[in-house]
C-alpha cells in the first residue's frame, strides 16, 4: 500500500454527492493526556468513541462559532446527524474510515509508549519501524477516504444551491475552502511523509519497500525523533485545515440547521430561500472562514513553497483560468 | 537606502497567467525576473492584495450565479426542437445579459466554457446538461483557487497601510481605481523616508507619472520595460 497521497486533482474525478458529517483530521494525532477514550482496551470500544467524538466536535467546536443559540436541542440535532450519515449511499465507506481511525488510534498509542524489550534486543526497533510504516500507510488511506468525503460534499453543495437564492459568495466560499483544504492535506502528508521515510532509509517514501525500511540504521532514538517531528509538522497544518473545516461547517451547518422548519428537513436536499437566515451570521460566518484560509494558504506558502508550486488543479494554460485572467487584465 | 518595488494589481494577474498565452505575462515575468537579478523583493501594498482577491471573489461569485440561473431554467435541448443545444444557449445568454447586466463579463466566460463542455454535441439531453452546469459551477471555485495558489507562489510580500495616506492630493491627477494604491505608496515613500517604484501595466496610470512624481519626488510610477533603468537610477548604477 502506498504512503503517499494521489497528487491530481479529486474534483475533476469524484462524481458522487454525500452529506454525511466529516471527521477532522487534527485531533487523532494529538499526543494528549489519557482521556477516557485512550483507557477504553476493547477495539469496540474504541471505535465507538472515536464515532462519537464526531458529533461532539459537531456541536461543540464547529457549531460553537455560531453567533445564536441552536434552533433545536443538541442531541436532537446529533441523533439527526447520525440518522442521516447511517442512511447515507456512502455508509460503507464511513465504516470504513472508521476502521481505519480505529487502527490508526490503536497504532498511535503502541507509537506513543516507550518501546519494550532490553536496549540490545533488536525486536523494539522492528516494530517500531513496522509500527510506523502501518501507521503512515494508513494515514494516506485515511486523508484518501476524508478528500473524497470532502469532494463529495462539495458536490452535494452546488446541488444545494442551485435549489436556493443564497448569495453567490456561498457557493464561493465552501468550494474555495474545500480545495484549499484538500491542497494542504495532500501537500503536507506526502511531504512529512516523504521527509520522514528519507530520515530514516535516505530515500524517498515512493522509492523503498517496508522490508527495506525495516533495515535502517538509524538507532531507536533517531527513529522516535523523526516520528515525533512528523507528527509535530502535521499536526501544524492539520490543526489550521480543521480550522477551515470548522468554520466551513458552522456555515454550512448555518444555513441548513436554520432554514429547517424541523429537523426532519435538516441534511435533506430543499430549497432554501435566504429570506430565512441572517445575512449578518453569513458575512460573520464568511469572515471567520476567510481568516482561517488566509492562516492556512500562508503556512503552505511559506513552509511547502516548492510543493504548493508544483500542486494545480489546472494546467497552467487552461483556458477558462486565462480567460478570466485575460478578461480582468483588459477591464483594469 | 534601497527603492521599495511595488507591483499594480495588473502586474500581478498577469503573472499569473501562462507567458505563452499573452504579451503581458511575459511583461509581468520580466518584472520578476529583474527583481530577482536586482537582488530585490517583489511587494505589493495591502490595497493591491485585496483588490485582487476582491476581484477575484466577485468575479468568480456571479459565474456561479450564472450558472444557478441556467441551472433553473429548462436544458437548451428541451426548449425547441428546431434548435441546436447551441443555438438554445445562444438565446438563452442573450436573455441572461439583459437580465443581468452588470455580469457581462461573467456570462462571457461562462458561455465560452459551456460551449467547450458542450462539443461537438447538436443536441445536449437533460442529464448531461445538468452534470455540465454542476462540473462547471465546481471547476468555478478550482479556477479561484487555482489563481490564488499562483498568487501565493509569487512570494509577494505585503505592505501594511501606512498610517499617511493622503488621498486628496492625489484625486485630481489618478484614476479612481487607483488612488488607494498611489496613495499608499506615496505614504510609504513618505512614512519609511525611501525611494518608491510602482510597477503598472496601465497606460492611463504611466500617462500621469510626472504628475504623480511632482506631488511625490520619492514616488515613481514606471512601466515593467523601464524597472531595471529606474532601479540604476536610484542607485546611482546608471
Amino acid at each position: 500500500m502506498s504512503l503517499l497521497l494521489r497528487m491530481e486533482p479529486r474534483e475533476e474525478l469524484i462524481r458522487e454527492e454525500t452529506n454525511a458529517s466529516h471527521f477532522g483530521v487534527a485531533t487523532w494525532a494529538q499526543a494528549t493526556s489519557p482521556s477516557p477514550d485512550w483507557r477504553v482496551r476493547q477495539k469496540e470500544s474504541v471505535r465507538t468513541a472515536i464515532f462519537e467524538r464526531k458529533y461532539r466536535q459537531i456541536l461543540d467546536v464547529r457549531l460553537s462559532h455560531l453567533p445564536v443559540r441552536l434552533p433545536f436541542p443538541r442531541t436532537k440535532i446529533i441523533d439527526r446527524l447520525k440518522e442521516n450519515d447511517r442512511s447515507a449511499p456512502n455508509w460503507d465507506a464511513q465504516e470504513r474510515l472508521l476502521e481505519t481511525e480505529t487502527e490508526l488510534a490503536f497504532l498511535h498509542k503502541s507509537l506513543s509508549s516507550p518501546p519494550k524489550g532490553v536496549r540490545s534486543d533488536t525486536a523494539p526497533k522492528m516494530r517500531r519501524l513496522d509500527a510506523i510504516w502501518d501507521y503512515l500507510s494508513l494515514s494516506a488511506r485515511r486523508l484518501e477516504s476524508v478528500l473524497s468525503q470532502r469532494v463529495g460534499r462539495m458536490n452535494f453543495n452546488v446541488g444545494l444551491f442551485f435549489r436556493s437564492d443564497l448569495p453567490s459568495s456561498y457557493l464561493v466560499d465552501l468550494g474555495e475552502s474545500t480545495h484549499w483544504e484538500i491542497a494542504a492535506l495532500s501537500i503536507t502528508a506526502n511531504a512529512e511523509a516523504d521527509s520522514l521515510v528519507r530520515r530514516l532509509s535516505d530515500r524517498g517514501a515512493d522509492q523503498v519497500t517496508k522490508r527495506e525500511f525495516a533495515r535502517t540504521t538509524a538507532s531507536l532514538r533517531e527513529i522516535d525523533n523523526a516520528y515525533r517531528d512528523y507528527l509535530r509538522k502535521m499536526r501544524k497544518v492539520t490543526t489550521i485545515s480543521d480550522k477551515v473545516l470548522e468554520w466551513r461547517d458552522a456555515l454550512e451547518y448555518y444555513v441548513d440547521l436554520f432554514s429547517a422548519d424541523s429537523l426532519a428537513a435538516f441534511r435533506v436536499p430543499r430549497a432554501i430561500s435566504v429570506a430565512s437566515l441572517d445575512l449578518n451570521i453569513l458575512n460573520y460566518l464568511s469572515t471567520g472562514l476567510h481568516g482561517a484560509l488566509q492562516e492556512l494558504r500562508q503556512i503552505l506558502a511559506f513552509e511547502y513553497a516548492a510543493q504548493l508550486a508544483a500542486f494545480s488543479w489546472l494546467p497552467s494554460d487552461d483556458r477558462f483560468a486565462t480567460d478570466l485572467l485575460l478578461y480582468e487584465l483588459e477591464t483594469g | 537606502m534601497e527603492p521599495i518595488v511595488l507591483l499594480d494589481t495588473n502586474v500581478v494577474l498577469a503573472r499569473c497567467l501562462d507567458s505563452s498565452m499573452d504579451a503581458k505575462a511575459k511583461l509581468a515575468n520580466e518584472v520578476f525576473r529583474v527583481l530577482s537579478d536586482v537582488a530585490l523583493k517583489p511587494h505589493i501594498t495591502e490595497s493591491v492584495r485585496t483588490e485582487f482577491e476582491t476581484k477575484l471573489h466577485a468575479r468568480v461569485g456571479q459565474i456561479a450565479d450564472a450558472v444557478r440561473r441556467l441551472a433553473q431554467e429548462p436544458a437548451p435541448a428541451s426548449q425547441s426542437s428546431m434548435k441546436s443545444s447551441l443555438e438554445v444557449m445562444e438565446d438563452t445568454f442573450a436573455h441572461l445579459r439583459s437580465e443581468a447586466t452588470e455580469a457581462a463579463g461573467a456570462l462571457q466566460l461562462l458561455e465560452a466554457r459551456l460551449v467547450r463542455g458542450m462539443g461537438e454535441a447538436s443536441v445536449i439531453t437533460p442529464d448531461a446538461w445538468s452534470n455540465l452546469l454542476g462540473m462547471v459551477a465546481v471547476q468555478t471555485s478550482t479556477l479561484l483557487a487555482e489563481i490564488q495558489k499562483r498568487f501565493d507562489t509569487c512570494h509577494l510580500e505585503v505592505i501594511r497601510r501606512s498610517p499617511v495616506v493622503d488621498h486628496e492630493k492625489f484625486r485630481e491627477v489618478v484614476p479612481k481605481t487607483d488612488l488607494e494604491h498611489i496613495a499608499s505608496a506615496a505614504g510609504l515613500a513618505e512614512s519609511k523616508k525611501c525611494k518608491v517604484i510602482f510597477v503598472t501595466l496601465e497606460s492611463q496610470l504611466h500617462a500621469v507619472r510626472d504628475q504623480i512624481s511632482n506631488l511625490q519626488p520619492d514616488l515613481t510610477v514606471t512601466a515593467p520595460v523601464y524597472l531595471l533603468g529606474q532601479i540604476q537610477r536610484i542607485r546611482g548604477t546608471k
